[in-house]
């Protein structure tokens, strides 16, 4: 199963991650719709990202998809459920916020009478955030192809050039 | 011819189908039979007060329906009770016969507290056969009554409330919700409902029930005071289901006490849920038992510590990659008193045990269990009770506990936004909620974990930053805090939270303490978020 890693060395602060995840989640996938539609019922207008306050950059807080979920034994309504990720239903949800109580990474967000989560963007090829990153910031693949790339890429940084030591160890 | 496991469930609510389902993941074959003396397939019961005033139907909050049982070869007995048991004997009989089992769990939930009042108009809200009577009774009903003013009191209250209907509550202690919010929430809470139409008589008692020639009247306090009224419902609590158990040869105390596997002394037996008086991390108890000895704090709390994992077994080995072993603090002192935790865990166990009727405690218990029956062996953490509620569009989470007198409280109020943090020592052991609840589950996972993180709440509202700190803490995620095997949600170890060893320096950092006058206007900025949507 891929899943979406996040570089921090890459990213700028651009957003277009945050706006892409805006639009892809609003009925007609389109960003002015999303600005203006209400989100009640069956239109969306959520995003699945949280703004660090300490680092200036928006940083993709998404679902890790665990093999026994936490937020879906607290679900009470049966919204969540796990069929290779785990996901949840929005009609079926009740905003209870069970699941926000239990996620141990605060990975499901409460929005106004529902609870939302990133959900890999079920129906598309490609998670729309890792779509609209124009750093590669955000990656779709696998978790040992990305952990070997990680690992590659470090080393580089180590032997090209020397790494300043960590700040703040007092 | 081969024979295989029989295994017997008694309770169809959410540790029993935890129970079931965890099995079956293990054991294909075997044969799992649940009993159950309602007559509905499994449902929700936190949703049973939509049923009651209509906004659903019963099929709306059935979450396995019938044919989900065929699908996964459980056999359902329905309206079957059981008569007695013998579990030395491997029997139990039901009204529907013997039934033999291999390993039994025992998740037959709670049962209502009873007032010395019986009669037409008089309801508890427990079952889904409950909240159908409710529902035929309430088109005569112009104004109702709720006694209690516990999370069931108070969440059918609500109920009525949006269906239109004004309610009286009558209120034993001096606050709503005292047993899960504190002064301050709950009297935003009581503002709200009061706004909205509710009545509430505090410290009262019922002590008397006035009748008319058909339903009720109203209903005398303790005080005199005339509450008028023409439905009681009842929301006192719940006691464990234990009349079946009494002489099965189980030990009893508040509940069925069961070990970290979730078994009863009867080998093959367990409990679960409602019933099961298992291993909790912070309760009321431990509360006491701080308070009164404040010498042995420290020593408590480590033992607190060791009983739910707080550190795993790769960590008191020393077996921890270097990121993590810079990020946990590497005191010499600490890791010596861990040899002494892991001889103290026997004495110290039995304060530390309580009942917890909360949804997500009884599919925890359930699913442990369930694998613990179908041979495997996994320990129970240890629950934390925890509740989340949302009245007119106000949510509150609160965790731990909630009025602790041997803690420090750090308090966060500003916006209409309401934390309240508890710290014995170094570690968190509750937590209030109320108006934004971004990041409730990081802190229910510190508290579960007896993580030391003291250091980065009160930095974070000392600072003033926000009053979402952990949203710091994802910075250290991202700076390489978290090795890649939490990324991927491998969660055995728990969440390493790196530590800011510096923070404790801030000794300036006096809790913030409020700017707003009146609840009300910190309600507005919140509610009028609501309204616009």
């Amino acid at each position: 199963m891929r899943e979406i890693f996040f570089i921090k060395d890459r990213c700028v602060g651009c957003g277009a991650c945050k706006a892409a995840c805006v639009a892809e989640h609003t009925k007609n996938h389109h960003l002015y719709d999303s600005l203006s539609s209400v989100p009640m019922g069956r239109k969306r207008r959520t995003d699945r990202y949280k703004q660090t306050i300490t680092e200036e950059v928006p940083h993709p807080v998404r679902c890790l998809h665990c093999d026994e979920p936490p937020c879906m034994e607290g679900c009470i309504s049966g919204a969540i459920g796990r069929a290779d990720r785990v996901y949840s239903k929005w009609d079926a949800c009740v905003g209870c916020f069970m699941c926000v109580m239990n996620c141990p990474f605060g990975a499901v967000l409460p929005f106004f009478n529902k609870a939302v989560r990133c959900d890999q963007c079920l129906f598309t090829e490609k998670p729309a955030c890792v779509r609209a990153c124009p750093q590669n910031a955000i990656v779709y693949m696998e978790s040992n192809e990305f952990e070997e790339n990680e690992r590659k890429r470090r080393w580089r940084d180590k032997t090209q050039k020397e790494i300043p030591l960590l700040k703040a160890k007092a | 011819m081969v024979v295989y496991n029989k295994y017997l469930i008694i309770g169809n609510g959410v540790a029993g189908i935890y129970c079931a389902f965890n099995i079956r993941m293990r054991d294909r074959k075997g044969e799992i039979t649940i009993v159950t003396d309602e007559n509905y397939p499994f449902y929700s019961r936190p949703l049973i007060t939509d049923v009651m005033t209509g906004k659903k139907q019963a099929d709306d909050i059935v979450l396995l329906p019938e044919n989900g049982y065929k699908r996964y070869g459980f056999t359902l007995m329905k309206g079957v009770q059981v008569k007695k048991a013998v579990f030395k004997e491997r029997c139990v009989t039901t009204t529907a016969g013997k039934q033999r089992f291999d390993r039994l769990v025992f998740a037959a939930g709670a049962v209502p507290k009873k007032i010395p009042f019986e009669g037409e108009g008089i309801f508890y809200v427990r079952t889904l056969e409950d909240a159908e009577r409710i529902r035929a009774y309430l088109p005569k009903v112009k104004k109702a009554v709720v006694f209690g003013g516990g999370p069931i009191g108070i969440k059918a209250a609500y109920a009525l409330m949006t269906a239109g209907i004004p309610v009286n509550i009558i209120i034993s202690s001096s606050q709503m919700l005292s047993r899960v919010l504190d002064e301050r929430s709950s009297h935003y809470l009581q503002v709200l409902f009061e706004q909205n139409g509710a009545r509430f008589w505090f410290n009262s008692d019922i002590k008397e029930i006035v009748r008319r020639k058909k339903g009720l009247k109203g209903i005398v306090t303790d005080k005199g005071e005339m509450v008028p009224g023409d439905i009681l419902i009842v929301g006192k609590g719940v006691n464990p289901n234990l009349d079946i158990v009494r002489n099965a040869g189980v030990r009893i105390d508040k509940g069925i006490l069961v070990d970290d596997y979730m078994e009863t002394n009867c080998e093959g037996v367990y409990a679960a849920g409602d019933v099961a008086q298992a291993k909790v991390v912070t309760n009321s108890n431990q509360q006491s038992a701080i308070s009164n000895q404040p010498s042995a704090g420290s020593s408590l709390s480590l033992q607190g510590a060791q009983h739910h994992g707080g550190l795993s077994l790769r960590a008191q080995r020393g077996n921890l990659t270097n990121r993590i072993a810079t990020a946990m603090p590497r005191d010499d002192s600490k890791m010596l008193n861990v040899e002494h935790r892991t001889l103290n865990v026997e004495l110290a166990s039995p304060p530390f045990k309580d009942v917890l009727s909360l949804w997500p405690v009884g599919a925890e218990q359930g699913k442990i269990a369930g694998q613990n029956m179908a041979g495997g062996k996994r320990v129970y953490g240890g629950g934390v009770g925890s509740n989340s509620i949302e009245y007119f569009g106000l949510k509150a989470i609160s965790m731990g506990i909630t009025r602790g007198e041997g803690c420090e409280a750090v308090l966060f109020e500003r916006d209409g936004i309401y934390r309240r943090y508890l710290f014995d020592g170094e570690r968190l052991v509750g937590a209030i909620l109320v108006g934004d609840i971004n990041d409730a589950g990081v802190l229910l996972h510190a508290i579960r974990q007896a993580l030391p993180v003291r250091g980065i709440l009160q930095s974070a509202i000392s600072s003033q930053r926000s009053a979402f700190p952990f949203q710091s803490l994802r910075g250290a995620e991202r700076r390489g805090g978290l090795s890649l095997r939490a990324q991927r949600g491998n969660l055995t170890n728990g969440l390493p939270l790196p530590l800011r060893r510096d923070c404790d320096d801030n000794k300036d950092s006096a809790p913030r303490t409020s700017e707003i006058d009146s609840p009300l206007s910190a309600l507005r900025s919140q509610l009028s978020m609501e309204v616009l949507f």
